[in-house]
Parts: structure tokens; sequence; C-alpha cells
């Protein structure tokens, strides 16, 4: 019953964000425009509603985001467990090198050289490039709080048990480490959300692309004509940061099922 | 001593690693004359006469030419290095006020801050998850406002404070956050209570508390020198003005391989001096890296 209470709360935004894209026909086909119509408010200059593609923005990208905080999440705690499970002395110098040299140059940068270079379907290779850009810091911070919840009591009581090491893993030392685990990935999936209005002020994105990064750049282009679109990006920016600040606060107290608590 | 070589060490890892990966990107997947020609390289005789005229250059000579100072030449035939130099002499004096303006918003949290404050903290929480094109935007927005209300040209100068204060938004949010967060949990500390009893006021308790916080955020200043460069790649182009950032732009824009190139080699080193310079802060303190 709880963990259908968790997965309620945790849907029902994006599902009432779906709805009101619905709504305005964020799906519809756009409307034909005739000769200076796009001075209409709330109707593009690509002929759609403004509040349903903005809605359909931030479901996408808020999808787009999660699958992409979610990658990492699972590759940099896999990439965190094989690490500490054997000797961690190769690990720590070897993620570090690849901190110092990821970490030397803006990831906004790192990502643009990859699209300029990589002949490919640009969502495909923006989202792989920041996935493999943000694992090697974001391994490092997991593999540090894996190894400081193995070394507290309770882990180690759980191995005099007889618990095998995936077990404990999974039962004990992932979920103790999900309070520091959210606020990273809360941080990735802002990043991950931003990076193609970022990458759209280099000239490399299409306008007509419905995104929340891309709603907000056309929203300072056309600010003279159409206020409301950076009116409307910014306000739906504060939406998702709320839902996600919302999240990684509910993630420590209340929402989450006790065995996902755990205590140390 | 160990930890400062170890430090060194990641640092020129960092430049060498980054020079290595962005050559990697920028020249081996591609063909640099088809990225630089784009539709014209369909033309087979344009695209050989191109080759000719900016022949690519190997790994080894980037690296060897960076390490007697020579970084190559842009698409125009200019020296980068001398490209690079007059960005940097432009956008120099805005960064050096973004970081005077960063310092000193996070004296004034430290000196300030009262110790249940939650809405400064929540605020700065926000402005640091905008993406960083954001505050060069509103700057814009803000010009545009006045210019159509007025019905005049603002003068360049407006431009440069606007551009400083788009640059310090994002790495100010974030620095006066973790201040506020540091100073707070040091205001409710077993130390600060007893040097309150032994009769210290505020202000000895502040500037007491500030050394504490320069410790602990003095790591934050290598990531917020990162922030600054990633900000400048947007504040310059979009408010129009000359510097790094717009170079940076013009050179992703151009693919020119030799300007990414550097533009690379200097924020990367950059960010390996700021590292060098919180290593040298926090060993004052004496804190060493584990």
């Amino acid at each position: 019953m709880q963990k259908l209470t968790v997965a309620l709360w945790i849907a029902a935004p994006p599902v009432v964000i779906a709805l009101l894209a619905i709504a305005f026909g964020g799906f519809d086909r756009p409307v034909s425009l005739s000769a200076g119509s796009t001075a209409w408010r709330f109707v593009d200059e690509f002929g759609r509603n403004t509040f349903g593609t903005l809605a359909l923005a931030v479901l996408l990208s808020l999808a787009k985001g999660l699958a992409i905080t979610s990658a990492v999440a699972i590759l940099s705690s896999v990439l965190a467990y094989v690490a500490i499970l054997g000797d961690q002395s190769w690990a720590r110098p070897v993620l570090r090198g690849a901190c110092a040299v990821i970490e030397s140059v803006p990831l906004v940068l790192w990502i643009v050289i990859v699209a300029v270079s990589v002949k490919g379907p640009r969502l495909w290779v923006t989202m792989v490039a920041f996935g493999v850009l943000v694992l090697p810091p974001i391994t490092q911070i997991i593999l540090g709080e894996f190894a400081r919840l193995k070394s507290l009591p309770f882990v180690e009581a759980a191995y005099l048990l007889g618990l095998s090491e995936t077990r404990v893993f999974a039962r004990y030392v992932l979920p103790a480490a999900v309070p520091v685990l959210i606020p990273v990935f809360t941080q990735v999936l802002g990043n991950a959300i931003a990076i193609d209005g970022a990458i759209s002020v280099f000239g490399l994105g299409s306008r007509s692309d419905v995104d929340l990064g891309v709603f907000l750049l056309r929203g300072k282009e056309q600010f003279v004509s159409h206020p409301e679109l950076l009116i409307l990006a910014l306000l739906a920016y504060g939406v998702v940061y709320l839902y996600l600040q919302w999240l990684a606060y509910r993630s420590n107290s209340g929402i989450f099922p006790q065995d996902l608590q755990v205590a140390p | 001593m160990r930890n400062s070589v170890s430090a060194l060490l990641y640092s020129v890892a960092g430049i060498f690693g980054a020079h290595s990966l962005a050559f990697l990107l920028v020249s081996v997947l591609p063909q640099a004359a088809v990225a630089a020609l784009g539709i014209l390289s369909s033309n087979k005789e344009l695209l050989s006469a191109f080759s000719q005229v900016n022949p690519s250059r190997t790994y080894f000579a980037t690296l060897s030419g960076f390490l007697v100072g020579d970084l190559g030449r842009t698409l125009d035939g200019q020296p980068v290095t001398i490209e690079l130099m007059q960005a940097l002499g432009e956008s120099a004096p805005r960064v050096g006020a973004s970081i005077f303006l960063l310092a000193g918003g996070c004296i004034a949290t430290a000196m300030w801050v009262k110790e249940e404050e939650r809405l400064l903290w929540a605020t700065s929480d926000f402005i640091a998850f905008l993406p960083p094109f954001v505050a060069p935007f509103l700057g814009l927005a803000a010009i545009l406002g006045i210019e159509i209300s007025t019905g005049a040209a603002l003068p360049d100068a407006v431009y440069e404070i606007i551009a400083v204060m788009a640059l310090s938004l994002g790495g100010g949010a974030l620095l006066v956050s973790q201040a506020a967060r540091i100073t707070q949990r040091n205001l409710r500390s077993e130390f600060v209570r007893s040097i309150r009893a032994a009769g210290a006021g505020y202000w000895q308790t502040r500037i007491r508390i500030l050394h504490n916080l320069t410790a602990e955020i003095s790591p934050t200043f290598e990531k917020l020198v990162v922030g600054l460069a990633a900000s400048l790649f947007f504040v310059e182009p979009i408010l129009g003005l000359g510097g790094f950032g717009t170079l940076a732009a013009r050179a992703v824009r151009r693919s020119d391989i030799d300007l990414l190139l550097g533009i690379t080699l200097v924020v990367a080193s950059l960010v390996a001096v700021c590292r060098l310079s919180v290593l040298v802060v926090r060993e004052a303190y004496g804190i060493t890296e584990s």
C-alpha cells in the first residue's frame, strides 16, 4: 500500500502536466498561419498552442532527463559497487584522473564539441555525451558514500550474520545511500534538462524542437513580440525545480517506505 | 608535500588529458574539412583546396606546438595565441569583476546571515538550478525593455555591468547557498557557543567563522571558475560582446579545430591553477586532502 502511495505521489505531477498538454492541444496538428497571424497571443511561429507545447516540452524534457539520469544512476552505482567489491586502490586514482580531465573543461563545451564532431541523431549524441561525461564525477561521489557506509557497524553486523555481498549491498548499503544520491541525481537531472537549450545557443539545435531549454531560447529570441514565452518558460522551470526538490525532500522524510530509509 | 606533488600531477594530467580528449573529438572522429565547409563540402575541388590551405595537424604536432607556445592558426589564418590573448584581454575585466562580486557576496553572507534563515538559500538553490544561459537572457530582456521604453540605445558601460551581473548570478547563487549553510552550521557549533560564552561579540564571532568558511568553501572556487567559463560562453554571445565566450562560440560554429583546442587548453590551465591555489589555501588552514 505504501509503495503504491509512493508511485502515485511521484507520478501525479507528470500525469497532470500530460493532461494539461492534451487539454491545450499540445498533441494536435499545428494550425496553418496566415501572414501576420503569429502576432496572436498563445500561438507560436509554428502554429502550435503555446500552453500545450510548453506542457509537452516540460513532459518530454523531464522524460529525457529522467532517462539519462536513470542510465547514469545505474551505471555509476554498478561501477562503484564493482570498485568497492575488490581492492579499491586502483579505482580511486583512475576516477580522480578521469574527473581531473573532464572537470577541467565546462560540460557544455565538451557536449558542444561532441555535437559538432559526431554525425548522428543529435538527441542520441547529446544524451550519450552528457551521460559519459557526468559518469566519472558521479561514480566518484557514490564510491565515497559506499565506502563510508561499508565501514559502519550496521553493515558489518549484516556481514557477521552471513549475508552475501550482493544482499548486503542491495538491502542495506544502497538504501542507506539514497539521501546522498537523490540530491546528486536531482542536479544531474537539472543539467540534463537544460543541455538541449544550451547547445541551441551555439546555433546547433532546431527551434521547432519540443524541449524546455529550446523553449527558453525561443522566449529570449521573441521577447519583444511574445514576452509571454520567456515568462512561461521560466515558470515551467520553476515548476520542474519544485517537483525535483519535493522528490528530494520526500526521499528523506515521508513518502518513501521505511525499508528504503535505513538510518545507519 | 606529497599532497602538493599529487595535486600538481593530477592538474598536469587534467590539462594534457583535456587536450587529448578534445583533439580526439574534433579531429579524429569527423573529417574536419567537411565539418567546416558544411554543404559546400560536396564540391570535391573546394574540399581539396580547403585541405591544402588548412592541412590537419597530427596530435604530436599540436602537443609539441603547445609546449613551445604555438597553438596553430585559425581558419582565417590568424595565430590562435594572438586571438586568445585578445579575447582574454576583453573578458578578463568582466571575470575579475565577477570574482570580486562573488567574494563580496560570500563575505556578506558570512557576516549577516541569520541562524534560521532559509529563504536565502532556498532562493539561491533555485537560481543555481537554472541553466547558465538564463541570466544573460534576463539581462538582455532588461536592456531591451529599457531601450524600447526610453527609445534610446544604452551606453556600452550598461552592457558591461549587465554582463558582469549575468556572469556572477549562477556561481554567486551556488556560493551564497553554500556559505549560508556552512555559516548557519558553524553558528550552531560548540565552538561558537564557547567563544560567545568567553565574551566574543557579534563581529568577532562572525570574523572567526569567516576563516572556517574560507577553508571549507575554497574547493567550490575551482567549480566556480569552470562555471564562470561556462557562463562566458553564453553571456558574451547573447549580449553581443566580444571576448573569450564569443570566440568559443565562433570556434564551435565554424568547427575551427586549432581554436577549439586552444580554448580547451586555456580553460583547463585556468582550472589547474585554481585547483593548486585551493590546495595552498587549505593547507594554510591545516587541511590536507586524503
